[in-house]
């Protein structure tokens, strides 16, 4: 790996605990009312300050270090206003000459929050983007992608039902299993290394799942073993130095004694209530998509960092259970992802598979009585056999008839031959005929075409005993 | 004969039925040769003739009058030799004296059922008389023309090894004959059966008939009402462009070749019991009806092909209707 790779990497790896701090952000404002929000906006504010800086220095391209500079930019202003929203109205009121603009800055604060993490989020994006053009290919992206939408489909799904108080105890009872079982797992993993018996493939990607599983369920317990009491404390504390920052805000403020007659807090929180009406429906259904799209980007990229510390704890293990050894380890680091890229791409496409198999199973059920009935049904259940017969090797030749077919398979698999003569003759009737199945016939057809994929096609060895 | 089998014969299924008995009844003589029993039945219900070629002593012959025996209708037989003469076969008019006039005296071709015995040994111009009565069912004879009995069928037979005094058959004679046959020699289980069988009786003695000349009509007309889908009369098209555009193929299938292969196709269908026709129908009847309709090269035959073999392959080359 060289020194750019490197930097890029590190680069990544920033971006996704950018991501992190947002996705925490969304989760407080849905979950905690936004009193959390001030602790990861700090980070955030701070993490990302600097790696602003580092990113500014090594982007080559002026435009993506233009995008980056103006939603940057527009980041951090955004956060300002959201963090003293109070203050900075007081501000605008007691100047007296700003109420023109009171209305725009209305709407401006009621939308700051999502402003901030619309232009975080693009200015990441940016950043993502220009990372995958110099260093990674397309399809890394589309895999975050993914993620992230799987990981927006949970948090959707499954919001409702997180009731973290009442699901405590149980929830803790799983983790505890699963880690445990991880435990036993990587343990076993760790023995057989030591071993020299080495790690293969499979191995490997039972490793790497097994310890992100693991990690997700270390980070469930203590945040669920946590009593609730404990949590409001941190809670208070958060508010208490929130409202420290605001007094001192406030202290600023009252420097300039002369304008606060003007001020009236009071007054301008009915106008924001107001002003809440007024949202549209149009407006809200927005909000919603704009949250939709940058939840499941953020939770991918949360996934990303989340492979990083796996990363991190197996280099740990490996160090700790292994020091002792004289055995040369392989090098998991770059298989590592790829393993764990590999297994949820497979995942997807089972996810794919099985609400493809939902489809049809509809499709044959419902909608096959009301639409395929007919003439047309033994052709659709011929073509199916046809496809059948040749994914067992028997393909039906341009110059074969339809008979001559189906006698390759009835002498290879001679228990077929009962349901392939009843459907090929149902189906020659048909075709050369025009005589098209009666109801009695079409349900016997189904019959048989299902008992046809039931039959185990085993052919006789040579030379077997009878 | 059967009136029972017969009643309703527009039937396909009545067609099924009859055509089991003919050719159960022709097995109780010719044993193991069901294919060739099926191609004569279908030759006779298209009303097209059939040579039978095969070695010497493999029941050409008896073939032939099985199927006479079982049709219960006019039989003559005219065994070729160098000497025979086209008065022979047509018929002459001679000078009767008590009546002091011409009369026309018929010839074994007025017939319902002809059997031509060794074909190629007749002289050319006297299988040259037949080809009028093969295609136009109808003899000349000086000034008269006569309508040969429907319905009239020609059962010739060859030996295709023995050369020596024999006159091969022209290409226009041989593309009148629907169908050419060989039989081949029985397997062992056959032989045993046919030595079984005919140690004390001859069987063919106690043949009985199945249909009779009006009734081969009227199962002639049923058929066709066998539906043939324009895919699969594409298909006879497509075999016999095929053959006609092969490159070792000197002189393809005439008009006349799918004509035939499509009413044969037609028959096959309703003795099998059905009332349309498969391109398995076509593919089975193939060979028998194309293979003797085309000439090949001789650098072709050079390397050991044959006409058969060419017919074979474009069967394995041409796309089945779906």
């Amino acid at each position: 790996m060289n020194s750019k790779t490197t930097l890029q990497r590190f680069i990544l790896t920033g971006m996704q605990l950018c991501w992190i701090y947002v996705i925490f952000s969304v989760i407080s404002t849905k979950w905690f009312h936004g009193s959390l929000m001030f602790f990861p906006l700090i980070i955030g504010f701070l993490g990302s300050l600097g790696l602003s800086v580092l990113l500014l220095k090594k982007v080559n391209s002026k435009t993506y270090r233009y995008l980056v500079i103006v939603f940057v930019g527009a980041f951090y202003l955004m956060m300002l206003l959201n963090i003293s929203w109070d203050i900075w109205m007081d501000i605008f009121y007691t100047t007296g000459e700003w109420v023109v603009l009171r209305r725009p800055l209305q709407i401006l604060g009621q939308y700051s929050e999502e402003l901030a993490k619309i232009c975080m989020g693009t200015s990441l994006w940016v950043m993502g983007w220009w990372q995958v053009k110099t260093q990674i290919d397309l399809k890394r992206l589309f895999v975050e992608f993914q993620f992230g939408f799987g990981a927006l489909l949970i948090v959707f799904l499954l919001e409702p039902y997180l009731k973290i108080h009442v699901m405590n105890s149980f929830l803790i009872v799983c983790g505890f299993f699963i880690l445990a079982l991880c435990g036993l797992v990587i343990s076993k993993m760790i023995e057989n290394h030591e071993s020299g018996i080495g790690i293969s493939g499979n191995t490997r990607l039972i490793y790497s799942v097994f310890s992100v599983v693991s990690i997700f369920c270390l980070a469930g317990i203590i945040f669920l073993a946590v009593n609730p009491k404990l949590i409001e404390l941190f809670f208070s504390l958060v508010a208490y130095i929130k409202a420290q920052f605001l007094y001192f805000m406030d202290f600023l403020v009252r420097l300039f004694p002369h304008k606060m007659q003007t001020v009236s807090i009071a007054g301008w929180l009915q106008e924001e209530a107001e002003v809440v009406n007024d949202i549209s429906i149009s407006t809200r259904y927005m909000r919603g998509v704009w949250r939709l799209i940058y939840v499941a980007v953020f939770g991918g990229l949360c996934l990303s960092v989340l492979w990083h510390m796996s990363r991190m704890f197996l280099g740990f293990l490996n160090r700790k259970y292994t020091s002792g050894t004289q055995i040369n380890h392989e090098s998991l680091p770059g298989a590592f992802k790829a393993d764990l890229i590999r297994a949820f791409r497979q995942f997807y496409q089972h996810l794919t598979k099985l609400s493809i198999k939902i489809i049809r199973f509809i499709y044959k059920f419902i909608f096959s009585y009301c639409f395929f009935s007919g003439p047309d049904s033994i052709r659709k259940i011929y073509l199916k056999m046809l496809k059948w017969s040749s994914k067992k090797g028997f393909k039906r030749q341009n110059y074969q008839t339809q008979y001559e077919h189906i006698n390759q398979l009835i002498y290879k698999f001679p228990q077929t031959r009962s349901s392939l003569l009843y459907l090929t003759g149902l189906y020659t009737k048909q075709r050369y005929g025009n005589i098209g199945p009666s109801t009695q016939e079409e349900d016997q057809m189904r019959y048989v075409w299902r008992g046809l994929k039931k039959i185990k096609l085993r052919t006789k060895k040579k030379g077997a005993k009878k | 004969m059967n009136e029972m089998v017969f009643e309703s014969v527009v039937d396909i299924s009545s067609v099924q039925k009859i055509a089991q008995k003919f050719v159960s009844n022709i097995e109780k003589v010719i044993i193991g040769k069901k294919d060739a029993i099926e191609m004569i039945l279908i030759s006779l219900l298209c009303e097209g003739h059939i040579l039978l070629e095969d070695v010497p002593g493999l029941g050409k012959t008896l073939l032939a009058k099985a199927v006479t025996r079982t049709l219960n209708c006019d039989f003559k037989r005219i065994q070729c030799t160098p000497d025979l003469l086209p008065s022979d076969v047509t018929g002459i008019y001679f000078f009767n004296q008590s009546t002091s006039e011409f009369e026309f005296r018929p010839g074994p071709a007025i017939t319902n059922i002809l059997l031509v015995d060794e074909i190629n040994r007749a002289l050319p111009r006297t299988q040259s008389c037949l080809l009028e009565c093969m295609q136009e069912r109808q003899i000349s004879v000086d000034i008269e023309t006569v309508d040969l009995p429907r319905p009239f069928m020609i059962i010739a037979t060859q030996n295709p090894i023995d050369m020596e005094g024999t006159f091969p058959l022209p290409e226009a004679q041989l593309d009148r004959f629907l169908m050419r046959i060989s039989l081949g020699h029985p397997t062992r289980e056959e032989e045993f059966n046919i030595l079984t069988r005919f140690v004390n009786i001859d069987p063919l003695e106690k043949l009985e008939s199945i249909v009779d000349a009006d009734q081969v009509i009227t199962l002639k007309n049923a058929v066709k009402d066998v539906k043939l889908d324009n895919s699969v009369r594409q298909y006879i098209i497509d075999l016999c462009f095929a053959l006609r555009e092969h490159k070792e193929v000197k002189m393809g299938p005439s008009p006349r070749a799918s004509l035939g292969l499509q009413a044969a196709s037609q028959v096959r269908a309703a003795i099998k019991g059905r009332d349309y026709v498969l391109p398995d129908d076509v593919k089975a009847l193939a060979l028998a009806i194309l293979s003797h309709r085309i000439i090949l090269d001789t650098s072709v035959r050079l390397k050991g092909k044959t006409e058969q073999s060419i017919v074979e392959e474009v069967l394995n080359s041409v796309t089945v209707p779906d």
